[in-house]
């Protein structure tokens, strides 16, 4: 199975869907994991492959308090609602079984 | 923020490829936004565990080789060895110390071979590679240097054998690794000179080390002079013909 064709896994559907949940806006890392319950570990690495690939736009947003690093904030973009969108189809086992 | 927190933000620097550093500044500046001090330790302990498998994803088929061969030395070469040796020494009279120096020799040499393809595969990783082979082969018995005892056992009769002899005699064992790693790490990097020079003497000094095999210190003593030697041969030899074909290309140019 190529990479393109591969189906998002779960975890990588719920990042999509934090993100498309509030639309347009720009996420924080820490609030993905929180509105996703994934640890770092586990988001960051996603977070990477979708940037990678496309599906994410990314900005570095100036820190709230004095004295603190600036923060890279994320927002989905076309290419992740369409895979967002082609994630949310149920596949053709599925359909079968149905 | 906590030490054990900044530690494991410090350790994301050190594992993380350059090329994420811009990851590694986002997970940083998302772990000082955390308030709880346990929630950010979680999420640095995280961040390191992500940089780190960032790290060694590219190596991983490398690592789980490395990672296999302790299994597959024991379990199929070392009875393989042990085969080719009984048989050699069958060949020639069945004499245990044939068998032994045989057995010696087929191990040293799949070692060299394994560290010489690993090194030319992964040239930056060829001192690791050298030290990882080293251990789960040949370097096994080494190990035994640690409970002296055990090690010296089988010597104890004679007052010759003492504490040097051990890792003496041990210790040998890594040369051939060594100098395999080397001429693999020069193909790998296209010095061809080099890793011939390595090469011949690695054979040269194999095949005069094995004149005195039961007597480690003699044997010690042949193989670094014979290897000394080969190599200021060998280098002289490549430069004497490097300069006769420059001048060569001289005289047929004029």
């Amino acid at each position: 199975v190529s990479e393109r064709n591969r189906r998002p896994s779960s975890q990588t559907v719920a990042v999509l869907t934090a993100l498309a949940s509030e639309r347009g806006a720009w996420l924080y890392g820490l609030e993905i994991a929180e509105a996703t319950g994934l640890q770092s570990g586990t988001l960051y690495p996603i977070l990477l492959r979708l940037d990678e690939r496309g599906m994410l736009d990314s900005k570095w947003l100036p820190p709230e308090r004095p004295g603190t690093p600036a923060r890279h904030a994320y927002r989905l973009n076309s290419a992740g609602r369409a895979l967002l969108a082609q994630s949310a189809k149920p596949t053709r086992t599925k359909t079968a079984l149905a | 923020m906590t030490l054990l927190s900044r530690l494991m933000l410090r350790l994301c620097w050190l594992f993380a490829p350059r090329e994420r550093s811009t990851w590694i500044l986002a997970m940083t500046g998302e772990c000082t936004a955390i308030q709880s001090h346990t929630q950010r330790t979680l999420w640095a302990w995280g961040c390191a565990c992500t940089a780190l498998s960032w790290r060694l994803r590219p190596h991983f088929g490398f690592l789980l080789t490395l990672a296999a061969l302790p299994l597959f030395w024991n379990g199929v070469l070392t009875p393989a060895h042990a085969a080719l040796a009984e048989i050699f020494a069958a060949a020639t009279g069945g004499a245990e110390s044939v068998r032994i120096v045989a057995l010696g020799g087929l191990q040293s040499g799949t070692a060299a071979a394994l560290v010489f393809a690993l090194c030319l595969h992964q040239p930056k990783q060829a001192a690791f590679t050298i030290a990882a082979v080293w251990v789960p082969t040949t370097g096994a018995a080494s190990l035994a240097v640690l409970s002296l005892a055990q090690t010296l056992a089988p010597y104890a009769q004679n007052a010759r054998y003492d504490v040097s002899w051990a890792f003496l005699a041990q210790g040998a064992t890594v040369w051939p690794l060594a100098l395999a790693g080397v001429a693999g790490w020069s193909f790998a990097h296209r010095r061809t000179k080099l890793a011939a020079c390595v090469l011949c003497t690695l054979a040269c000094a194999a095949l005069l080390s094995s004149i005195s095999p039961q007597d480690a210190i003699v044997s010690a003593i042949a193989t670094v002079s014979v290897s000394v030697l080969s190599a200021v041969l060998i280098t002289s030899l490549w430069n004497g013909a490097g300069q006769l074909a420059v001048a060569w290309r001289r005289t047929e140019s004029s």
